[in-house]
């Protein structure tokens, strides 16, 4: 049976000014799987992130982490942020410090760690975000992608075992796009749980273990990413559309050009290989 | 936009160790502060602009346009202490009768302006030194070896980071106000701005929210804990700067 890191059970949250955000909202996200959320503008997918690692708290129903019901005393929630790290949509809210390296020190620093272990572990995810050579320079005289980068390096810094991240590719171009996906799936191979909100189809439908549908605070489907994209209602309802590669390849088949596949190509590259040698 | 942080993040004295650019800036502020001879004065800003230029690499626009700001307000000031008022117009070089009243320039009030002028100079480039060489947050990490309260120091930093944060959202609000005409006249012009402040004010209390949320994600407890690169002293680095506080320390019996 497979395990799953957070799960919700009817969940509940209202905003104070009576938005209903989240409505009674159930799902169960497997250990160790590359995660995404997609939905409209709206859908209650930042409001459900946030939960969890308990920023945001229940109206009603829970939210459990590794099967434990969510424990919100001061101790339990810093339990539960050692482990949980989110990257958040607004990179400029994240980074409040005057140098790129303070900034990704202060997450580790409230772990407690001694200097040492520190100093190491910050070269290395800085390094791994390719943020070392900006270590010394201030977040605003940094771009886009580099800010978002050094967001990203500051929560890895915390060794977290699940990493969320809100929209991380938004608004970046195709370059630091692959450059931060292929940075998550090198953290999911070493285990870490990754979860994604994207608006992105394409980067969805070929990056994704597992996607959940959100609409209006609810989950309108689940699945794997070519169950959850072959449901046209789904799509329909949630206003979203084909991944490009999919409907790309569903022509194809359509009129003839290429053989129905028994693992239908989630990538650009997979697709590309296909026309090379899978034609009728 | 043009921010002098990217002058200070490029210069060559950028990786000496703070100290001693803040001890060397400040044991020439109280020089200057504490001689009244010209020539010091003169003598400390021909050094500090002359290593900001040729050690720092400074762009000389640069240091000339930042000196340009201070210098208007001493001229202002600087006029108003030559300028004296007096019944008679005895021991005046230059004077101007009006009624029974001279107004004119004597001697002492010649070099008491020119003193205040050369002094206020000499002070200031010592401190465009250390403000054109030394980031701020090494200037954060010698107050912390100067035990300045942590509280303190976490909030020069807030500080300095939302100033940059507060500029870009006024500069984006501006750009799209203008883009649409906002300040095509006077009126327009009233009415955008205090749109733009009022939405400013909107802005930075949301960011101010989600920045405490992301804050609290990475396990802030009331503490902004930060490490800080590590700094390293250097020999010829100190010995230089020895070397020419001595020669003006000197420069004071000589002259």
């Amino acid at each position: 049976m497979a395990t799953y890191i957070v799960s919700t059970e009817k969940l509940d949250f209202t905003y104070l000014d009576g938005t209903k955000a989240l409505d009674s909202l159930s799902i169960k996200i497997p250990e160790g799987k590359k995660v995404a959320f997609i939905g409209n503008n709206g859908a209650g997918k930042t409001t459900l992130l946030l939960h969890f690692n308990g920023i945001n708290r229940p109206d009603g129903g829970e939210v459990r982490y590794n099967g434990q019901k969510m424990d919100y005393s001061s101790k339990g929630i810093k339990e539960l942020r050692k482990k949980v790290g989110i990257v958040f949509q607004d990179t400029d809210s994240q980074l409040f410090s005057g140098s790129v390296y303070q900034d990704v020190s202060f997450g580790p620093m409230n772990l407690g760690w001694p200097e040492g272990k520190i100093r190491i572990k910050l070269e290395q995810v800085m390094k791994e975000a390719g943020i070392w050579e900006l270590r010394d320079k201030p977040p605003h005289l940094l771009s886009y992608g580099q800010k978002k980068r050094v967001a990203i390096a500051g929560v890895l810094a915390m060794e977290p075992e699940l990493i969320i991240l809100d929209e991380p590719t938004a608004a970046l171009d195709p370059v630091c796009t692959s450059q931060v996906m292929s940075l998550l799936n090198t953290l999911n191979t070493n285990g870490a749980t990754i979860i994604v909100s994207s608006h992105n189809m394409d980067e969805v439908y070929a990056w994704a273990d597992f996607v959940f549908v959100l609409k209006e605070g609810k989950v309108i489907a689940e699945g794997s990413p070519i169950n959850v994209f072959r449901r046209q209602d789904v799509l329909a309802a949630a206003s979203l559309k084909n991944p490009l590669v999919l409907e790309l390849y569903d022509k194809l088949v359509s009129s003839g050009m290429l053989a129905k596949q028994e693992d239908v190509p989630a990538t650009p590259e997979a697709l590309i290989a296909l026309l090379a040698t899978g034609k009728l | 936009m043009l921010y002098i942080d990217q002058f200070v993040y490029k210069n060559k004295m950028c990786h000496f160790h703070p100290l001693e650019k803040v001890i060397f800036a400040f044991v020439t502020i109280l020089l200057s502060v504490t001689t009244d001879k010209m020539a010091v004065h003169l003598a400390i800003m021909a050094v500090m602009l002359s290593l900001l230029v040729f050690k720092a690499g400074t762009p000389v626009t640069v240091v000339g346009k930042l000196l340009l700001a201070p210098t208007g307000f001493l001229l202002a000031g600087g006029l108003s202490l030559a300028v004296t008022v007096n019944v008679s117009a005895a021991g005046m070089l230059v004077a101007l009768t009006i009624g029974n009243f001279y107004l004119g320039v004597t001697a002492t009030s010649l070099a008491l302006a020119t003193g205040v002028l050369l002094r206020s100079l000499s002070a200031v480039s010592a401190l465009y030194f250390l403000v054109l060489t030394t980031p701020m947050t090494d200037l954060l990490h010698v107050l912390q070896l100067l035990r300045v309260p942590a509280m303190v120091i976490e909030l020069v930093m807030l500080i300095y980071r939302f100033i940059f944060v507060f500029i870009e959202t006024a500069f984006s609000i501006y750009a799209a106000q203008s883009a649409r005409l906002g300040f095509i006249d006077f009126r327009r012009s009233i009415t955008s701005f205090g749109v733009l402040f009022a939405n400013l004010w909107g802005k930075a209390f949301f960011k101010s929210q989600a920045m405490y949320n992301s804050l609290l994600s990475r396990g802030y407890e009331g503490e902004l804990k930060v490490l800080s690169p590590e700094y390293k002293f250097s020999l010829p680095n100190t010995l230089l700067f020895v070397l020419l506080e001595l020669g003006l320390v000197s420069l004071v019996f000589v002259v």
